[in-house]
């Protein structure tokens, strides 16, 4: 990874860390940010992934993958809409950050109930192979959504037509709040599909550059043609699940704490440093990021709810057939 | 010479394969055994791997592929093989494939064909091999359910179904794959610049109006001609959509009979004759003035075809129902 690519990194992160600032100040002013996952302590994991992309890839993401979404090229504005869930979101307030879609710039949305979007990614798969493209699908998912059994089935079938599937786990310890070693018979996520003929790699998810290396390698390869890999990133939810789950109830404070202490935006910084960027420019990256979301949040948050005429013409194409 | 309706789903398959460069056929066996049904040999090696992907028998990854595929912009024709399995897949079909285009504000046409084998053909098949699930799907926005009686029909609606830009279940009754044509005298000719989805009046009458579709719509067609012998004029409606129901079509034959039959294979309780007798009770012009519902009871299809034989609504059912409901003669 280059200084730059480290660089585009870091603001992403920052742009991701800056997302759950405002999602915290919001809630705090009891102003609704429905469906709002933190990504804090995930940044790493999830710019590393998005420097990676191109234009011609598909994304199907998780919905804390705040910095994915905007190295796909996902706004600010659209993506402070869609936590709002108001008009000025990518779904127009229907979908929310559940389903952000861009499908001109390869996120044709996603899966609400957890499991489906390992299949979704083989068809993604199949239009780059029938169309000869040179692009990958990036399917990430976490310890929850990969115990269901499409994931399996999804594996399987991509090693066997050799798709160009990367299938990203993003091991941050806990489905809400059971721990991964008492959902998975190997204790971690990628021990459980080594069997199947494809790169498996588990990496520390909170190093960028690890990250950034093994998804530029990977999705290379994809695109080169030479089928599927599955990568586990192991991170640290910083963050309660949602606004709503009470962590103390199962994670120990002194954890958490340690947890803080290596959190990726520190270790990315340090890094930055050691590469020659001067410690006041990244301040002025900070400061820019705050200002940035800040700048979306005002622009959006006043904007109109979702519209109820578009519940009854979103129904069919033709806009008929749902009845009143 | 007439083509059954296994053969017409070919044929339908290869127009929709020749016309579109962008369609492909996912599905189990489909080159190994033809498919579910034998219908799709030789596709394989016509119009390659890359448009004709075989799976395993992994319905999350089949179903799941045809929804990725479709929101890709390709044109999907994904075979389920068996309607009862359609359920190995139902969180993506109800959850995913029906509620994509609200929920992602999808502007696009998704063009996603999931067909598959459907009802019963009275063959040892027992419970989970010949079920009508229509009336299952009856209750979730966002998809449309087809199911087509007639060779003539399948070919058309198939083609319709990939082009129509939202996601249809399309159902193909066993019983009918192999049957000869009906052919009925009095019967109107099926007007091809019409599109076959939207239904029609398939024979026209007085004294009364029958619903059916699938297998039931060849009873029906059966029926009434027994009934012209006996002095009774039916009217009969082919949906062929069955979600959304086109109520209006339904109405309009209303209109002249008032005195609605529906005949459902569905089991009785929720189905889509409930629907359409209660949205003839609510929306109808003319209040009805008589009217019934021949369906499955609301148990299990036995395997002894002698047992499944006397629970399913028959052509003498049918004829019965009529006169019942029809104004003294």
């Amino acid at each position: 990874v280059d200084r730059d690519r480290l660089l585009d990194a870091y603001r992403l992160m920052l742009l991701s860390r800056a997302v759950d600032d405002v999602c915290d100040e919001l809630a705090e002013k009891s102003i609704a940010v429905p469906n709002y996952h933190g990504a804090r302590g995930q940044e790493a994991m999830y710019a590393g992934v998005g420097v990676c992309l191109t234009p011609e890839d598909y994304l199907l993401y998780n919905y804390r993958a705040f910095a994915t979404l905007l190295a796909k090229g996902v706004t600010l504005d659209e993506l402070m809409g869609d936590l709002l869930m108001n008009s000025r979101g990518t779904s127009l307030g229907h979908g929310g950050i559940m389903h952000v879609t861009a499908p001109e710039r390869g996120i044709v949305g996603r899966n609400g109930v957890f499991g489906s979007k390992f299949g979704i990614a083989l068809g993604l798969a199949q239009e780059i192979v029938l169309n000869q493209r040179r692009a990958a699908v990036v399917c990430m998912f976490g310890e929850a959504e990969g115990n269901r059994g499409g994931l399996y089935e999804a594996m399987n079938v991509a090693a066997l037509r050799k798709l160009p599937v990367v299938f990203i786990a993003e091991n941050n310890g806990y489905a809400v709040a059971a721990t991964t070693d008492l959902l998975y018979s190997t204790g971690d996520m990628s021990g459980q599909v080594a069997g199947f003929p494809m790169p498996v790699v588990k990496i520390d998810g909170n190093d960028v550059e690890a990250v950034a290396d093994q998804v530029a390698a990977l999705t290379d390869a994809a695109r080169a043609g030479n089928g599927p890999a599955y990568l586990e990133c192991v991170t640290v939810r910083l963050d309660p699940h949602h606004a709503h789950d009470d962590q103390s109830k199962y994670r120990d404070a002194g954890i958490l704490e340690a947890a803080w202490s290596q959190e990726p935006l520190v270790r990315a910084h340090d890094r930055l440093l050691s590469v020659g960027h001067a410690a006041e420019d990244l301040v002025h990256e900070k400061v820019r990021a705050t200002e940035l979301v800040g700048a979306a949040l005002s622009s959006v948050i006043d904007a109109p709810p979702a519209s109820i005429d578009l519940v009854y013409s979103s129904t069919y194409f033709d806009g008929q057939g749902a009845g009143r | 010479m007439s083509r059954t309706m296994r053969q017409s789903i070919t044929d339908g398959l290869h127009e929709i394969m020749t016309a579109h460069p962008d369609a492909i056929m996912i599905g189990e066996a489909l080159d190994t055994r033809g498919g579910a049904s034998q219908i799709t040999y030789g596709f394989l090696e016509k119009y390659g791997a890359r448009r004709v992907i075989e799976t395993p028998i992994s319905e999350n990854a089949l179903v799941g592929m045809a929804l990725g595929a479709a929101v890709a912009d390709l044109k999907v024709v994904a075979e389920v093989y068996s309607a009862d399995f359609l359920f190995c897949a139902g969180s993506e079909v109800v959850n995913d494939i029906a509620k994509w285009r609200y929920q992602h504000h999808w502007e696009k046409p998704l063009h996603l064909v999931l067909r598959m084998p459907s009802g019963s053909a009275g063959s040892w098949s027992g419970p989970e091999h010949t079920q009508s699930i229509e009336g299952l799907l009856n209750n979730v926005p966002g998809i449309r359910v087809v199911v087509p009686s007639s060779a003539q029909d399948a070919r058309r609606a198939l083609v319709e179904a990939v082009s129509i830009g939202d996601p249809v279940i399309f159902l193909e009754h066993r019983a009918l794959y192999d049957a000869p044509p009906l052919s009925i005298a009095s019967e109107l000719v099926a007007d091809e610049r019409e599109p076959v989805l939207s239904g029609r009046i398939v024979r026209e009458g007085k004294d009364v109006t029958v619903v059916a579709w699938g297998a039931m719509q060849r009873a029906a067609r059966e029926a009434a001609d027994v009934l012209e012998g006996d002095g009774f004029s039916v009217e009969i409606v082919d949906p062929v959509t069955v979600k959304p129901m086109n109520h209006s079509l339904i109405h309009q034959s209303l209109a002249k009979t008032r005195r609605l039959l529906v005949v459902d294979e569905g089991p009785r309780t929720g189905s889509i004759a409930a629907e359409i007798v209660v949205r003839a009770l609510e929306d109808a012009p003319h209040p009805l003035e008589a009217f019934k519902r021949l369906t499955f009871p609301d148990v299990h299809h036995p395997f002894d075809p002698r047992l499944e034989r006397s629970l399913l609504p028959s052509t003498d059912d049918i004829v019965a129902a009529v006169k019942s409901l029809a104004r003294d003669h």
